[in-house]
C-alpha cells in the first residue's frame, strides 16, 4: 500500500517538474484560434492570412477553428471560458460590445485578457448601378419624401452595418424598410438579385462588385475615405457628417488568468505576424484597414466603443443591458 | 463572357501533365469518404481540416484536394445512410429511404454499387453544367429574393410530407414540431434569444447534426436493441456490388433529371447538398409509374438523391466561383481556402483568372472519376460490415452516434440532446408520425422564417407577394405546385385509407 | 391508436398554448427596425399545431385512427430502456471517467446487455473499437475526446 502511494506520489512529482519545465518552453505545441464567425467570412479571412506565416513568428502553428452562433456569442464565450494556459486565443469581433448593453449574453471585454486591435472597418451604403439614386442625397431625399418604401438590407439588427445606416437616416429625418440579413454576402446578393434596393454592409465586402461597376457606392461611412474606393464620398462629403461614425473592428483576445510572460509570447508573436508584408499586402488587397493598438491601446478603444454603442442601441430602441 | 474552348482543352493539358494533381485528388476522394461516412463529421469539417496543409503547395493542389474531399464526402454519407440508417452527412439524409430497406433485404452491396454510380453519374453531369453554362445558372441564382426563398422552403416541406408516411396530417404536425424546435435559440434577424430560458447551450439553437444522429441514428440503434431477436435473423450477404447495365439503363432518365435538378438546387446561394437530394428524390417518385415501391428498397430512390447530391457539388461551386457567394457551408470553406491564396472570387475572378478556373473544371470533372475508382474499391468492405455480428456491431454504432454528435462542437450537451431525440424519435416512429418532415423542417425551418418575415417586411405585409404573377413568378409556380402535390396525395391516400377502413369493418 | 392520438393531441395543444405565452414575452423592437419580430413565426405555428391537433382528435373521434403496424416486445422494451439509461450515464461521467477508461467498459456492458456470445469477441472489440475511434479523432482529426480526471492525474498530461 506504502510502496503504491509513493509510486503514485512520485509520479505526480514528476508530472508536475514536467509541467513546470512545460512553462519555460511556451508554446510547445500547436495554438487554437476561435473565429467566432463562418469560415469564408471577413472575419475568417483575416485570421487566416495573419497566421499564415506562425510557424516562423511564433514557433508553432496556429489552428483556425470555427465555433459559430448567436452573432459571435457562442465562440467568443468559448475563448472567455476556455483554460486560461495560453493554447487557446480567439478573435473578438464588434458584436462583444454590444452583447451586455442588448441584453444578449452577459459577456464584454472585461471576460478577455486583450491581446491585440487588428482592423477597423467603415461601413458603405451600396446601392445597383442601374439604380436612379446617383448620391446619397437623391437617396435621403427620397426617403424622406416616400416614408418607408426604400428597402435596407443590412446584417443584423443592433450589428454594425445596421446601427451606421440607422443613425446617418434617422439625423436626417428619413425613414427606410430595414430588412435584416444573415451576413453580408446575403444582402449582398439581395441587392444584385434586385430584391432591396439598399445595402448596408462592409465597403470591402462590396469591393468586387464595385470594381465590376455591378454595384454604386453612396458613401464611405468613415471621416477619411478608403484606399481602395478613392472615388466614393465620406459621409461628410456627401453632405451627412457624422461626429463618430460606428466602424466594425476585430482584435485578438485570450481568456483571463493566462500568465503574464505567456500573454507576451503571445502579443509579441502576433504582432510579428501583424507586421509581416505577406499579411498586410493580403489584407491590403482585400480592402481590410489594419489599425494595430495593443493591449493597453485596445482596452482604452473598447471602453470608448461601449460608450457609442450605447448611445447606437438607444436610438433604435435595441438599450436592454444585462444586470 | 463566352466559353473558351481552346483555353479549357489547355486546362485539361496542365491538368492531366502534373500527376501531383491527381494524387491529391486521390487523397481528397479518399479522406472525404472515410470523413463522410462517420455520422457527425462532414465534408465541410474534412475541407476545414486539411485546409492548412494545402498553405505550402501550389494553389491548384490543394483545391483539388478541397474539390475531392467535397465531392467524398457527400458521396461518403451514403454508405452510412444505406448500412445503418444514420446519414454520414446531412446530404444522404434522403438515400437512406431507399438504401436502408435494400441493406436490410441482403442488398447492401448493390445499394452502395448503385449509389456509387449514381453519384458518379450526377457528379459529372453537374460537373459539366458547370463548365459550360457557369455565367448564365448564376443569374438564376440571384432572381431568388426573400419571397422566392420561403416559397422554395415552402414547396419542399410539402413535397416531403406528400411522399413520406401514411397520414398526410400526421406528416404536417411532425413537420411543425421540427419548425418550431428550429425557433430555439438566438433569433438571427432581431437578436432576441428565444426559447432558451436562460441556458447558454441553446443560444445557437439546437445543432443540426446532433438531432440528425439521434432522429436517425439513436432511433435505429433503440429500435434494433428493443428488437434484437428479429433484426439478428435478418440474413445480410453482401451480394454482389455492380449493379448491372440493365438496372442503371431503366432509371437513366432519373439519373439525368436528378442531376439537372441537383445543380440547379446547388446553385441557388443558401441552399445545399440535402436540400437538391430530397427534391431529386420526390420527383422521382413523383414522376413514377410506380411510386408505392419508392421508401420499401427501390433502387431508382437511391440513384435519385445520389445524383442530386453530388451534382449538387458542381452546382455549388457555381456561386461560390462567379460572384463571390457560398453556396453552402462547404464552398464557404473552399472560399477561404480561394483567399488564402490571394484569390478573390467574384465577377472579376471569374474573367481574369480563367487560368485557375478552367482548371478546376476539370478536376471537378476528373473527380467524379476517381471518386467512382476509389468507391467501388471500398464498397465490398463497407458491406461486409453488416455481416458482423449485430450484438456487437450495434454496440459500436451506438458509440459512433454518441461520438459523431460530441465532436461536431466537442459539447457534452449535444450529446444529450442527441440521447433525447433518439428516445423521442422511437416513440415517433412507433405510433407512426414520418421522421423525413422533421428532419427537412431542420433544413428549412430558419429559411423559411427568416425568407417569410423579410418577405412580409418588404411588402408591408401583404402576404400576396408570395403568390404575385408579375414581381414574384417563381414563387407562384412554387405555390401552385406544393398545393398540387399535397391535394393530388391527400386524394390518393383518402382512396386507400378508406379501402382499408372498409377491409377493418369487414373482418369485424 | 385512438387514445395515442387523443393524447397526443391533448399534448400538443398543451405545448402550443404554452409555447405561444412564452413567444408573447418577446417584445417587437423598435418599429423603425421591424414590423414582423421573434415571436410572429412561432405563434404562427402554435396556432397551425392546435388546428392539426384538433383535426387529428376528431379524425380519432370518428373512428378514422392508423391502425398500429408493429408491437412492442416487453423484454425487448426494458432491454432498450437500460441501454439507453447506460448510454446516459456513460456520457454523464465520461468527464470524470475519460473516454478511453469509460468506452471499452460502456461497450462491453452494452454487447453484454444485448447477449452477444464470446467472451474474446466481446473483450476483443469493446477494446478495438475504442482504440481505433481514439486514434482517428486525436491523431489523425486533432480532436481532443474528454480526458476525464483520472489517467491524467496518475499520468501527468
Amino acid at each position: 500500500m506504502l510502496k503504491k502511494s509513493l509510486l503514485v506520489s512520485a509520479a505526480t512529482v514528476a508530472a508536475i517538474s514536467l509541467a513546470t519545465s512545460a512553462w519555460a518552453a511556451f508554446p510547445e505545441k500547436d495554438i487554437t484560434m476561435i473565429v467566432p464567425w463562418a469560415a469564408g467570412g471577413g472575419t475568417d479571412t483575416l485570421a487566416r492570412i495573419l497566421v499564415k506565416n506562425a510557424q516562423k513568428h511564433i514557433g508553432v502553428n496556429v489552428n483556425v477553428l470555427n465555433k459559430t452562433g448567436g452573432s459571435g456569442s457562442i465562440g467568443m464565450n468559448e475563448v472567455a471560458r476556455a483554460r486560461p494556459d495560453g493554447y487557446t486565443v480567439g478573435v473578438l469581433t464588434f458584436d462583444l460590445a454590444r452583447y451586455r448593453l442588448s441584453g444578449l449574453a452577459p459577456l464584454s471585454y472585461r471576460d478577455f485578457g486583450l491581446i491585440m486591435l487588428l482592423n477597423q472597418n467603415p461601413g458603405a451604403i451600396t446601392v445597383r448601378a442601374d439604380s436612379q439614386f446617383q448620391t446619397l442625397k437623391d437617396l435621403i431625399e427620397y426617403g424622406k419624401a416616400n416614408p418607408g418604401v426604400l428597402t435596407a438590407g443590412h446584417t443584423g439588427a443592433g450589428g454594425a452595418w445596421h446601427l451606421g445606416l440607422v443613425t446617418v437616416a434617422t439625423q436626417a429625418g428619413a425613414k427606410l424598410n430595414y430588412v435584416p440579413f444573415d451576413g453580408a454576402a446575403p444582402a449582398r446578393t439581395a441587392l444584385l438579385g434586385g430584391h432591396v434596393t439598399i445595402a448596408a454592409t462592409g465597403i470591402d465586402e462590396v469591393q468586387e462588385f464595385y470594381k465590376d461597376k455591378k454595384v454604386r457606392i453612396l458613401s464611405v461611412n468613415d471621416l477619411k475615405r478608403h484606399p481602395n474606393f478613392p472615388d466614393v464620398p465620406t459621409l461628410a462629403e456627401a453632405g451627412y457628417p457624422l461626429e463618430a461614425p460606428i466602424l466594425d473592428w476585430r482584435g485578438l483576445g485570450a481568456p483571463k488568468g493566462v500568465p503574464a510572460d505567456r500573454m507576451k509570447v503571445l502579443a509579441d508573436g502576433f504582432k510579428k505576424c501583424f507586421e509581416d508584408p505577406e499579411f498586410q499586402e493580403a489584407a491590403k488587397a482585400r480592402g481590410l484597414i489594419l489599425t494595430w493598438a495593443d493591449s493597453a491601446g485596445f482596452e482604452k478603444f473598447l471602453i470608448g466603443m461601449e460608450k457609442t454603442m450605447e448611445g447606437a442601441l438607444k436610438a433604435v430602441d435595441l438599450y436592454k443591458p444585462v444586470q | 463572357m463566352d466559353f473558351d474552348f481552346a483555353v479549357f482543352v489547355n486546362a485539361w493539358a496542365t491538368v492531366l501533365s502534373n500527376p501531383w494533381l491527381i494524387v491529391f485528388l486521390f487523397i481528397g476522394v479518399t479522406a472525404g469518404i472515410s470523413v463522410g461516412c462517420l455520422p457527425g463529421l462532414t465534408a465541410t469539417m474534412g475541407c476545414a481540416l486539411l485546409i492548412p496543409f494545402t498553405f505550402g503547395r501550389p494553389p491548384l493542389e490543394g483545391l483539388f484536394m478541397l474539390m475531392g474531399v467535397f465531392a467524398g464526402g457527400i458521396y461518403g454519407g451514403s454508405i452510412s445512410s444505406i448500412l445503418i440508417r444514420t446519414p454520414g452527412t446531412p446530404a444522404a439524409a434522403a438515400t437512406l429511404l431507399d438504401g436502408y430497406p435494400m441493406a436490410q433485404r441482403g442488398q447492401a452491396g448493390k445499394a452502395i454499387g448503385v449509389a456509387t454510380v449514381a453519384s458518379f453519374v450526377g457528379g459529372t453531369i453537374g460537373a459539366l453544367i458547370m463548365t459550360f453554362l457557369s455565367p448564365s445558372i448564376a443569374s438564376f441564382g440571384l432572381r431568388f429574393g426573400p419571397a422566392e426563398f420561403f416559397a422554395l422552403a415552402l414547396f419542399g416541406m410539402s413535397m416531403i410530407i406528400a411522399v413520406s408516411g401514411v397520414s398526410i396530417l400526421k406528416g404536417i404536425i411532425a413537420a411543425l414540431i421540427g419548425l418550431l424546435v428550429t425557433t430555439i435559440g438566438l433569433d438571427p434577424l432581431s437578436g432576441l434569444p428565444r426559447f432558451t430560458f436562460g441556458s447558454q447551450n441553446l443560444l445557437g439553437g439546437p445543432t443540426f447534426i446532433p438531432v440528425l444522429i439521434g432522429l436517425f441514428g439513436i432511433g435505429q440503434v433503440l429500435r434494433n436493441v428493443e428488437k434484437m431477436e428479429i433484426v439478428h435473423e435478418i440474413q445480410t450477404a453482401v451480394g454482389k456490388i455492380l449493379p448491372s447495365l440493365k438496372e442503371m439503363w431503366q432509371v437513366k432518365l432519373t439519373l439525368f433529371k436528378s442531376a439537372v435538378i441537383g445543380t440547379f438546387v446547388g446553385a441557388i446561394p443558401g441552399t445545399g447538398c440535402d436540400i437538391a437530394a430530397f427534391a431529386s428524390y420526390v420527383e422521382a417518385k413523383r414522376a413514377s409509374k410506380t411510386p408505392e415501391k419508392f421508401g420499401t428498397g427501390h433502387i431508382e430512390g437511391v440513384a435519385a438523391s445520389e445524383a442530386g447530391n453530388n451534382a449538387c457539388v458542381g452546382g455549388a461551386m457555381i456561386p461560390m466561383l462567379t460572384l463571390g457567394i457560398p453556396g453552402d457551408a462547404v464552398t464557404a470553406v473552399l472560399l477561404g481556402a480561394l483567399m488564402v491564396h490571394n484569390y478573390q472570387p467574384g465577377p472579376i475572378f471569374f474573367r481574369e483568372n480563367l487560368d485557375i478556373v478552367y482548371p478546376l473544371f476539370a478536376g471537378m470533372i476528373l473527380a467524379q472519376s476517381v471518386l467512382l475508382v476509389v468507391g467501388l474499391s471500398f464498397a465490398r468492405f463497407f458491406a461486409k460490415l453488416l455481416t458482423f455480428d449485430k450484438r456487437i456491431f450495434t454496440a459500436i454504432i451506438f458509440l459512433l452516434c454518441i461520438i459523431g454528435a460530441y465532436s461536431m462542437q466537442f459539447n457534452s450537451f449535444d450529446v444529450f440532446l442527441a440521447l433525447g431525440v433518439g428516445i423521442f424519435a422511437y416513440f415517433l416512429e412507433y405510433y407512426r408520425y414520418p421522421l423525413s418532415p422533421i428532419l427537412l423542417a431542420f433544413i428549412l425551418g430558419p429559411i423559411a422564417e427568416q425568407n417569410l418575415r423579410r418577405a412580409l417586411q418588404i411588402s408591408h405585409g401583404d402576404p400576396f407577394t408570395f403568390i404575385d404573377p408579375i414581381n414574384h413568378p417563381i414563387s407562384l409556380a412554387f405555390v401552385i405546385i406544393s398545393i398540387l402535390a399535397l391535394a393530388s396525395m391527400y386524394l390518393r391516400m383518402r382512396k386507400t385509407r378508406l379501402e382499408e377502413l372498409k377491409r377493418e369493418r369487414d373482418e369485424a | 391508436m385512438k387514445q395515442a392520438d387523443i393524447v397526443a393531441s391533448v399534448l400538443l395543444v398543451i405545448l402550443s398554448v404554452l409555447t405561444f405565452m412564452e413567444a408573447g414575452n418577446y417584445r417587437n423592437v423598435g418599429a423603425q427596425v421591424e414590423y414582423f419580430g421573434a415571436a410572429f413565426f412561432p405563434q404562427l405555428l402554435c396556432g397551425a399545431i392546435v388546428f392539426c391537433a384538433w383535426l387529428q382528435a376528431v379524425y380519432a373521434l370518428t373512428g378514422r385512427s392508423l391502425r398500429k403496424t408493429e408491437h412492442i416486445d416487453r423484454r425487448g422494451f426494458r432491454r432498450m430502456i437500460l441501454a439507453f439509461a447506460i448510454a446516459v450515464f456513460y456520457w454523464a461521467t465520461i468527464e470524470w471517467t475519460g473516454f478511453v477508461l469509460a468506452t471499452p467498459v460502456f461497450l462491453y456492458v452494452l454487447m453484454v446487455v444485448m447477449g452477444a456470445k464470446g467472451t474474446v469477441k466481446k473483450v476483443g472489440s469493446a477494446l478495438l473499437a475504442p482504440a481505433l475511434v481514439w486514434l482517428l479523432f486525436e491523431k489523425l482529426l486533432i480532436i481532443d475526446l474528454p480526458p476525464g480526471v483520472i489517467l491524467p492525474a496518475v499520468f501527468g498530461e
